[in-house]
């Protein structure tokens, strides 16, 4: 009796479009998950090396492009709390990611990132929350000890939607501060070119996701940083404007134009640095530096396979990036194309239902 | 002798010229490198990690993750009242009663009202859980 009562609901509601895939039942979600990824790609980079336009190579290397292909890990155990009400008030995130790039025929480029990170998140109610992200990137080139970064980066949350629901099912204002702390293990030639510093930044970020178009986002947001250094050629105040925005290609999460998704991300940096640049004219400290940076990012990535909570479980995916950095100091003027397209196999055995 | 002696000190002043030159190139050859790798890291944070996108968890300050909590909720209650219709009706039937007409379409309307919250349930689970 029960199983024909629900089948025959089930065909009343089936919409032509989009059909549905009801749930056993209404969920008994364990608080916990673990994830792991890897993402091998294959891709070509115009510029490894950062060279600036027009400049001679530098001794030692040969050119300045490269193919490259880069293997990408990560693992992340997540918690969270018992929903009070229609809210999950609390959760925790700690996660561990390995990326390392090969580049054929250069040298001394091939780098290796570990990144280990923490987040909290607590929502007082529907409308405000914070988080606390806290995070160690250290990197290697060629297998040496290049760096390790430091940093820490609460947020405050506020939801407005419910004052927008005519237009808007989320409408999220960020404020986020951060600090920083990179210690680079190479000897600087000399002390003004010492990249160890303090980095303070402040972000508003706006996030809008439609009312009539759940499946899309679109983000603005403004950051100053200031950036204190050892070294004088690196202290900088720099102001980035940005704007981001992704899609997928359908509502309808059973359609295979849902597992499309793509997004664009820009941004405009415009850098002021405190003291004359080391590298600024025939001798050096001629003047300040000054930087106008065009970012552009573009991926494209899809769901060939899922489970069935709606997790990716193995994934195509391309991305091409363009910077353009124009510097009135010629060392720092440089463009450089990066494309690539790779795989992400994902193992979510570990469910939290 | 003049001409000698202005001949020694241009020639002492490029070789001067060369050696200054010379360490300034060395110099550079070693900056480079580490201001150049200091470029090309903060050119590679922008890219997107795909593997770090796919393992992310949902996010409880997602709308998505909020929807899902909503549908969930829905979905209880719409279970919670086609268990009661449903008990209501084998109640009937264990007395040896006929259920009416009624009881019939309450519990058809229940079970409908179930299903149809947990199609909507497994549609918001799956935005939740999409990167």
């Amino acid at each position: 009796m029960v199983l024909a009562v629900s089948a025959l609901a089930i065909a009343e509601d089936f919409e032509a479009n989009c059909p549905q895939e009801p749930a056993e039942d209404c969920g008994v979600y364990k608080p916990y998950s673990f994830k792991l990824s890897v993402s091998p790609a294959g891709g070509y980079d115009s510029n490894v090396i950062s060279q600036g336009d027009g400049l001679p190579l530098p001794q030692g290397v040969s050119r300045q492009d490269a193919g490259f292909f880069e293997i990408d890990t990560a693992a992340t155990f997540d918690w969270k709390a018992a929903a009070v009400g229609k809210l999950v008030p609390d959760q925790f995130t700690a996660s561990y990611e390995y990326k390392q790039d090969f580049y054929e025929g250069i040298s001394g480029y091939d780098g290796g990132e570990h990144s280990w990170s923490a987040q909290y998140t607590h929502l007082f109610n529907e409308q405000w929350g914070y988080k606390i992200e806290a995070k160690d990137k250290y990197i290697t080139f060629d297998g040496h000890s290049y760096s390790n970064r430091v940093s820490v980066a609460p947020t405050l949350e506020f939801e407005a939607a419910q004052y927008a629901q005519n237009f808007a099912k989320e409408l999220k204002t960020d404020l986020v501060f951060s600090f920083a702390n990179t210690d680079v293990f190479f000897a600087p030639s000399i002390p003004a070119r010492n990249l160890d510093a303090n980095n303070y930044g402040l972000q508003l970020s706006e996030i809008f996701i439609p009312a009539n178009y759940d499946a899309a986002k679109f983000k603005v947001s403004y950051i100053h940083f200031w950036n204190d250094a050892d070294g004088s050629d690196y202290d900088y105040g720099r102001n980035r404007l940005q704007v981001s925005a992704e899609t997928r290609f359908s509502k309808c999460t059973t359609n295979r134009w849902y597992d499309l998704k793509a997004t664009v991300q820009y941004f405009h940096d415009f850098d002021s640095y405190d003291h004359d640049n080391s590298h600024a004219g025939a001798t050096g400290f001629a003047f300040k530096r000054q930087d106008g940076k065009n970012d552009f990012l573009t991926t494209l990535s899809f769901d060939v396979s899922k489970y069935a909570d709606g997790n990716s479980k193995f994934a195509v995916n391309a991305q091409y990036h363009y910077l353009r950095d124009n510097s009135n100091v010629a060392f720092f003027n440089y463009r450089e194309h990066v494309i690539q397209a790779g795989c992400t196999l994902t193992f979510d055995e570990m469910k939290w239902r | 002798m003049a001409m000698k002696t202005i001949t020694c000190n241009i020639a002492k002043a490029a070789s001067a010229l060369c050696l200054v030159s010379l360490t300034v190139s060395v110099t550079k050859a070693q900056e480079d490198r580490g201001e150049r790798l200091q470029e090309s890291i903060s050119a590679s944070d922008q890219r997107t990690n795909f593997s770090a996108r796919k393992a992310a968890p949902s996010k409880i300050d997602s709308y998505a993750f909020q929807e899902l909590q909503k549908e969930i909720k829905k979905c209880q209650f719409a279970q919670q009242n086609f268990a009661k219709y449903q008990e209501k009706y084998q109640e009937k039937e264990r007395k040896g009663k006929k259920p009416s007409p009624r009881d019939k379409e309450e519990l058809k309307k229940a079970g409908a009202e179930w299903a149809k919250a947990r199609a909507a349930l497994k549609a918001a689970e799956r935005k939740a859980n999409a990167d």
